[in-house]
């Protein structure tokens, strides 16, 4: 092979002759005239080629160098006879040689008769020497010549100086020259139209001065006409050609037909289009010679011979001796540029086929080696421009085709040679010189074909990243037909078909037109990097350990592993890699035959081995990030990551596969990813990044149980991945999740329901027997192979509700082992208390990794109006659990400050210390805390607790009742109050809320009545919510100053409706002291009358009555263990179905009618019970209700004394009576004359005295005292209604009168008609300046006195008629 | 012959994966990948779909014969309408070897026992075709499911029952 600089471009050779040394005066223009353009050949098999630039090679004939005399300094100035021309032998089989195709005499004639003296024989004599007579008189030539067919030309050079004298000497040598022109013509042109102008003439200015116009014209006829010439010898030739290989061709079955000279010849034509620069004609000829010796090498075994090849190649044996003796250094480089390993010009390869003398390996060589010197002429056929990339991609796709190929030929070759030398067949050395030639022949083309282009675009290292980036973005962008974006959804079909549209419509061939020389370059380039990595791969097999994912086992072969570990005993090194170096007898052993330096360093070192390897890869990475070729990108970076973990190289490989890993994965080819993820993980363990590592896990036992669990996935045998079964580093995954959580810093929260399955919450809590609180049961499966430790397990119960604690937490601090299958945990909580709760949460934790299932959230993101999965759990009470209730002590002072009485129920335990909160609930409650009593039961009330009430020593099983002041503010019907409760021995924590109604069910009104010496005092009792009260007894308790006068009757136990208040009179009166009166004290200082009412409202009693018999019935039966459940549930209900309609009966019937199973909703309560216990309490419920459907309430009979019946205590209510104050009393009278008879006629006047006297004993003197001496003025008014009393006299009057001074006088009453009327009524008001101030009533003693009046009338006339009398006349 | 036959979506994800050994003289339908090598399928089958790419718009016709060559492994390609490809593997079974000193894989066609496989024979190729419209009728009628949407794996048994029947038939 030639060298690069002169096979980029094609030359031809023109010979010229130069008697007169004229062309070093023309050689500056004619090279500025070269290389020749635009060529055109036709001919008339071949559609018309056109040949952009032609270089020709002008060289002096040789054969007259030694004739002529021109100083050997001239050829300095020659442009390009480099090399002299050899006189070939003239061989037979043409094609061999580069003979001229044109022949130049360059003539110096100024003179016409010195041109018909001397030159024209000169020039006949050249072209007879030079020139067969046959050629330039007929076209009938042997094909011997027309193989080298030429043409001649004249030129004719005019020097300066024979014209320079003057212009007209100038026009005169114009004249001469142009003669001597056509006379040349005359002379040697042959006549015939067709025949070429062989003459031109060139017309030389002197120097220094430029070329004129008709100079240029000259020059370019010149050069046209050598194109011609240079053009139809060429033609000759190719005919020629052809018709030799036509011959050759139509001989091939005769025998004796040798393929090697027709290889010969038809590499001639190729060579002769490729000295012209058709280069695509030469490839064409080179591809044809290639098949058709694959074709003979194929057909060589069957059919007879038609060549014969050497079976062994000399090269080769050499070689391969020297490889067995060990004389072959094998650290350095066989092949190189000095030894190419695809070469046509290491050997005299033309000759040797011609002698049938060369074996296959190096005839295919040898073709290989010309096809790719003809890719690479053709990639550099335009040397100023840029490279053309399509042909070296070309290049090197053919090399990636042929070079395996004709490894399998040396492979061959040295078989055979190893035949027949006796040596070990199982000797690596045969593999290893294959390898060695097949890398450094791909080395060779990779050399070859380096170029500028892909260099400048190769990304460096540190971009990496963005550049992996910029892959993942740009390339579903630009290789997916559809829109990008796994989001969005592909429905646009507009969208589709125009990005279709797009791709397919201008672009109907992408292979072709779309792909940039670039890209393709790349590939093919990316393609022959990975060949040779293969044979990194096929060595790195050799000595048992895997690179890449090729063969990648996943982590490191155990067995190799342990066979490198006594190595590295024997030499004892520091290195951390165990199988860095190899020994030497293994070295020499697996050396031999290397002659590569690659392929010896990745010999006899891992570390080397590798390095090779992931530079290699990395190469092909970057080409194929060039190419666009996206995927085959990622599949390189897989390796990388890979070879890069083999290396012990975690970071990087984690580095890596943190980047690859979402790529494979995004696109679901899981087995991939899952090794990757295997092998990621790996990588995070021994980084010893514990919190990736743990994720890393998780996320493999979430793909793991995923995997598992989807449905049909096991029956799809390609992907189904048994991920636990992997193990890292020996150790499974599970095992090592818990190991490394062990070490983590803080927890890892995980969902719960990845991992376990079919989570079930006993919704039925069941009681501890020995203490407060309750249990519930977790049942869950779990979905991993292995047995996981379980170290506690919590679940969270909230309620919306407020009348226990908004959360509950129930807890199991045992270590469980929870393996395949179900497993039931317990959980615990020492809280107490009613109410339906939620689960909320749960989780159970091992070590770090907290395994969490919020169903709340899920609540929260399920569809409105979706039923809650969380389940319902019923919380309640143990019967004998503590409890707290809070309600209004029995009797309520309403003057003092009011009190709560809270009760507390202690359960069977002990309580030796305990702090109560009460926290107010409503609005303007405030609960004095520290003036908390204890008013039954044993408790210690501990004053130095902050902020609550500490208690302690609370007796087990037994009730302390605690009495807490309390202020309002604001009105309230019901108050609530939060009771918390919390004590560490025994650990209980209780709350609730409690609602005291405080509201009185009665209401209390007095009335006066001032009477001189005493006072009547009225109480008119009524219900306040219709209720009905049954007044079990009343009292108005004496004081020092007044006595009490009880009514007579025994009218208790008594029954107040709604609609019937009932009014109890008393009577007050001053007790004597030393036989007077007391006077009134000042107000404050007198002490009121006491009432004390005693009662029972109907709805505490009816409830009373059917809870006690429930509950008694309750204890009977099985069910005892609800009873706090179900007393507080009929409690609820009651209170709110029953209405005092209802009440109002059961008081009137004195029977109770219990509400309906139904009606009480026990269903709902049921709903909550487990079910076999609910269905029996609901038939036990119904039987219940069935029997006690009307429960007696007997009001009256059992009611005799205070103590009152069903058991259920009295409220009593006490009211201070304050004495009502009266200024001044008047007591008047109306006295009739007792003339007067009982019966007084119609119209009769009755004189009758008034008397008035006031008393102002109803006020204390002290505050009257400005008044008792005064006199009042009053002013009296005599009242009777107009049509009944005649008042005669002074009706109404003022007087001025003193405390016990009488005042009288006289009026006359006139009745007015009959029948018993009342006598006027006589009042009396305070007038004056301070009438405002004095209050003043009156006692009229003649108040509802009657007088019989009748008519006057002396004789009556009645008649009888039967029974009936009619008066007939009356007389008056 | 081992055969893996893989389904690959619009975005290049696949929707199917088959695994099954050759019928034909005298195999037994089952898979004989190398274990160490089973996940290079999935590797090799993605890389192809960078050819695949460029093919497709070459050629008006669904299958595109043997579009790529892994080693001695080499995928052939049916391409559908809606822009869905079938690539089938094909790798010849191993000889159980010897992991010591194992002829190289330098190339496809340096090892001799490979070389009775030729993908590019006519027959062959008209086998994988037969193949691959066996499959593509099949697949028509699972993804006619109107609760089927694009790129969505195909977990069908059925489906995969007839894969198998026309690996058996054809391959």
């Amino acid at each position: 092979m030639d060298n690069t600089s002169t096979w980029s471009v094609a030359k031809v050779k023109v010979e010229y002759f130069d008697p007169a040394g004229v062309f070093p005066l023309i050689s500056d223009q004619l090279d500025s005239r070269l290389p020749l353009h635009n060529l055109n050949w036709k001919s008339p098999k071949r559609p018309l080629r056109s040949i952009e630039s032609l270089h020709v090679e002008l060289f002096k004939s040789w054969e007259l160098v030694g004739d002529s005399s021109r100083p050997s300094s001239r050829q300095t100035h020659l442009p390009t006879p480099t090399i002299a021309p050899v006189k070939e032998r003239r061989h037979q089989i043409p094609g061999l040689r580069q003979t001229p195709y044109l022949k130049l005499y360059l003539l110096r004639c100024d003179d016409t008769e010195l041109y018909k003296a001397i030159h024209r024989k000169a020039v006949r004599e050249w072209l007879k020497s030079h020139i067969p007579a046959s050629q330039s008189s007929s076209k009938k030539s042997t094909a011997q010549e027309n193989h080298d067919a030429f043409e001649w030309m004249i030129l004719h050079v005019v020097m300066p100086d024979a014209n320079s004298a003057s212009e007209k000497d100038r026009l005169d040598s114009k004249k001469g020259t142009s003669s001597m022109l056509e006379k040349l013509k005359a002379d040697f042109n042959v006549s015939s139209k067709s025949a070429p102008d062989r003459i031109a003439q060139l017309c030389l200015s002197p120097k220094g001065r430029d070329i004129n116009q008709d100079q240029r014209e000259e020059w370019d006829d010149a050069i046209a006409k050598t194109k011609a010439l240079i053009l139809a010898s060429f033609n000759l030739r190719v005919t020629q050609y052809e018709d030799d290989i036509r011959e050759r061709e139509s001989q091939r079955a005769l025998p004796g037909w040798n393929f090697c000279t027709f290889f010969v010849l038809k590499e001639g034509l190729a060579r002769g289009f490729e000295s012209v620069g058709l280069v695509d004609d030469a490839l064409a000829g080179y591809e044809e010679l290639g098949v058709e010796l694959d074709t003979i090498l194929a057909n060589h075994e069957d059919e007879e011979p038609t060549v014969s090849f050497l079976s062994t190649t000399g090269d080769l044996n050499t070689l391969y001796e020297r490889a067995k003796d060990g004389d072959l250094k094998s650290d350095s480089k066989f092949w190189g540029p000095d030894n190419p390993a695809i070469s046509s010009t290491k050997k005299n390869f033309r000759e040797l086929i011609l002698a049938n003398n060369i074996s296959v390996f190096d005839f295919k060589c040898y073709v290989l080696a010309r096809k790719m010197a003809v890719l690479l002429r053709m990639s550099r056929a335009n040397l100023q421009g840029p490279e053309n990339l399509s042909p070296l991609a070309q290049l090197c796709q053919l090399a990636a085709w042929s070079i395996p190929n004709i490894a399998r030929i040396v492979r061959d070759d040295l078989t055979q040679i190893a035949k027949s030398s006796p040596h070990d067949q199982s000797s690596p050395i045969i593999e290893n010189i294959v390898a060695s030639w097949t890398y450094s022949a791909v080395q060779q083309v990779l050399d070859e074909t380096r170029t500028a282009f892909l260099a400048q675009s190769t990304p460096t290292e540190p971009h990496f990243s963005s550049l992996l980036k910029e892959k993942q973005s740009v390339y579903p962008k630009r290789k997916s037909s559809v829109a990008p974006g796994h989001e969005k959804p592909v429905d646009d079909a507009q969208l589709l078909f125009e990005s279709l549209k797009k791709r397919a419509g201008g672009v109907p061939d992408q292979s072709s037109t779309n792909r940039t020389g670039k890209d393709y370059l790349a590939t093919q380039r990316a393609q022959l990097l990975l060949l040779q990595r293969r044979l990194i791969e096929a060595m790195a097999l050799r000595q048992g350990q895997s690179i890449g994912w090729v063969n990648a086992q996943g982590g490191e072969d155990p067995s190799t592993l342990k066979e490198v570990d006594l190595t590295e005993e024997e030499q004892s090194e520091e290195d951390e890699e165990p199988s860095e170096t190899v020994s030497e007898e293994e070295k020499a052993t697996l050396s031999i035959g290397i002659c590569h330096p690659d392929l010896y360093n990745a010999v006899i070192s891992k570390k080397a081995l590798r390095a090779i390897y992931e530079a290699l890869t990395k190469e092909a990475l970057d080409l194929y990030y060039i190419s666009s070729q996206g995927k085959s990108f990622e599949r390189m970076l897989a390796d990388l990551a890979m070879v890069r973990f083999q290396a012990g190289d975690y970071a990087g490989a984690a580095n890596y596969f943190s980047k690859i890993i979402p790529i494979f994965s995004q696109l679901k080819w899981t087995l991939i990813e899952i090794r990757m993820l295997m092998i990621h993980a790996e990588c995070l363990k021994m980084l010893n990044r514990k919190d990736d590592y743990a994720r890393m896990l998780l996320g493999l036992l979430d793909k793991a149980v995923a995997s598992k669990t989807s449905p049909g996935m096991k029956l799809q045998s390609a992907t189904y991945v048994d991920i636990e079964s992997f193990q890292i580093r020996g150790q499974s995954i599970l095992h090592e999740l818990s190991a490394t959580a062990t070490q983590l810093p803080y927890e890892i929260t995980v969902p719960f329901l990845t991992y376990f399955h079919n989570m079930v919450i006993d919704p039925h809590i069941k009681h501890y027997t020995d203490k407060e609180g309750f249990q519930l049961r977790l049942k869950f499966r779990s979905v991993l192979e292995e047995t996981i430790k379980i170290n506690s397990a919590k679940v969270v119960l909230t309620t919306s509700s407020d009348s226990g604690p908004s959360q509950i937490v129930l807890e199991s601090n045992e270590p469980v082992e929870v393996g395949k299958g179900t497993t039931t945990i317990v959980l615990g909580t020492h809280i107490s208390t009613l109410g339906s709760y939620t689960v909320n949460r749960v989780s159970i934790s091992s070590n770090k990794i907290v395994f969490t299932r919020d169903l709340a959230e899920e609540d929260r993101a399920s569809f409105p109006g979706v039923k809650s999965k969380a389940p319902q759990v019923l919380v309640y009470p143990r019967n004998d659990a503590f409890s707290v209730h809070m309600q209004l002590p029995p009797t309520i002072h309403i003057e003092r400050t009011r009190d709560l009485e809270l009760e507390l129920d202690v359960g069977p335990e002990h309580i030796d210390k305990a702090e109560l909160r009460l926290k107010a609930a409503s609005s303007g409650l405030r609960i004095h805390t520290s003036k908390v009593e204890v008013t039954s039961g044993t408790a210690t009330i501990n004053k130095d607790s902050q902020g609550g009430i500490g208690l302690s020593n609370l007796e087990q099983s037994s009730k302390v009742k605690l009495k807490i002041p309390y202020e309002l503010d604001d009105h309230h019907r019901d108050i609530n109050v939060k009771v918390e409760l919390s004590s560490t021995k025994p650990k209980l924590d209780y709350s609730s809320v409690q609602t005291v109604t405080i509201e009185l069910p009665l209401d209390v009104n007095v009335h006066d009545l001032f009477k001189p010496k005493h006072i009547f005092q009225r109480f008119h009792i009524k219900t306040a919510n219709d209720i009905p009260l049954r007044i079990l007894g009343m009292k108005l308790h004496e004081t020092d100053r007044f006595a009490v006068q009880e009514p007579a009757a025994d009218i208790f136990p008594a029954t107040i409706f709604a609609k019937q208040p009932a009014t109890f009179m008393y009577e007050v009166r001053p007790k004597k002291s030393d036989g007077d009166l007391q006077v009134r004290q000042i107000a404050n200082k007198e002490a009121p009358l006491i009432l004390e009412v005693e009662y029972q409202c109907l709805d505490d009693l009816s409830i009373a009555k059917i809870l006690t018999k429930f509950g008694s019935d309750l204890e009977q039966s099985p069910y005892n263990s609800l009873e706090r459940l179900l007393t507080k549930f009929l409690t609820q209900k009651l209170r709110s179905i029953v209405l005092p309609a209802n009440h109002t009966e059961s008081a009137l019937f004195e029977e109770i009618s219990v509400p309906h199973f139904v009606a009480i909703g026990w269903a709902n309560l049921l709903n909550d019970l487990p079910a076999p216990l609910a269905g029996e309490l609901a038939t036990w419920l119904k039987q219940w209700h069935e029997d006690n459907e009307i429960l007696p309430l007997l009001l009256h009979k059992l009611g005799s004394s205070g103590e009152v019946a069903n058991h259920q205590p009295s409220r009593k209510i006490i009211i201070s009576v304050p004495l009502p104050r009266l200024q001044v009393l008047h007591v008047t009278n109306l006295k009739l004359p007792n003339s007067i008879s009982e019966t007084i006629p119609v119209g009769f006047p009755i004189t009758a005295a008034v008397s008035i006297v006031h008393s102002r004993q109803w006020e204390s003197p002290m505050l009257s005292q400005g008044l008792s001496e005064t006199e009042i003025e009053f002013m009296y008014d005599v009242d009777a209604p107009p049509d009944t009393w005649l008042i005669g006299g002074q009706r109404r009057g003022r007087f001025v009168a003193k405390e016990d001074e009488a005042t009288q006088w006289e009026i006359v009453l006139i009745p007015l008609r009959t029948g018993k009327i009342l006598l006027p009524s006589i009042d009396v008001r305070v007038v004056g300046k301070n009438s405002e101030d004095v209050s003043c009533e009156t006692d009229c003693k003649a108040q509802g006195r009657i007088v019989m009046v009748i008519g006057d009338l002396k004789r009556t006339n009645v008649a009888m008629v039967g029974t009936e009398a009619h008066l007939v006349r009356a007389e008056s | 012959m081992s055969f893996y036959f893989a389904i690959i979506g619009t975005k290049d994800n696949p929707l199917f994966v088959h695994e099954f050994g050759t019928s034909k003289q005298g195999g037994d339908g089952v898979a004989r990948f190398r274990d160490e090598a089973r996940h290079m399928n999935p590797f090799i089958v993605h890389s192809s779909l960078d050819i695949l790419e460029e093919l497709q718009w070459g050629s008006g016709s669904m299958y595109l014969k043997t579009i790529d060559r892994f080693q001695n492994s080499h995928i052939s390609a049916f391409l559908t309408g809606g822009n869905i490809k079938f690539l089938l593997l094909s790798t010849p079974d191993l000889p159980p070897i010897a992991t010591g000193l194992r002829p190289p894989a330098s190339s496809s066609r340096t090892n001799a026992a490979f070389s009775s496989f030729n993908p590019t024979a006519p027959a062959t190729e008209e086998a994988i075709k037969n193949f691959f419209l066996e499959v593509y009728d099949a697949w028509v009628k699972t993804i006619m499911n109107p609760f089927y949407r694009v790129d969505a794996e195909v977990n069908s048994p059925v489906f995969r029952a007839r894969v198998g029947a026309a690996g058996r038939k054809f391959l």
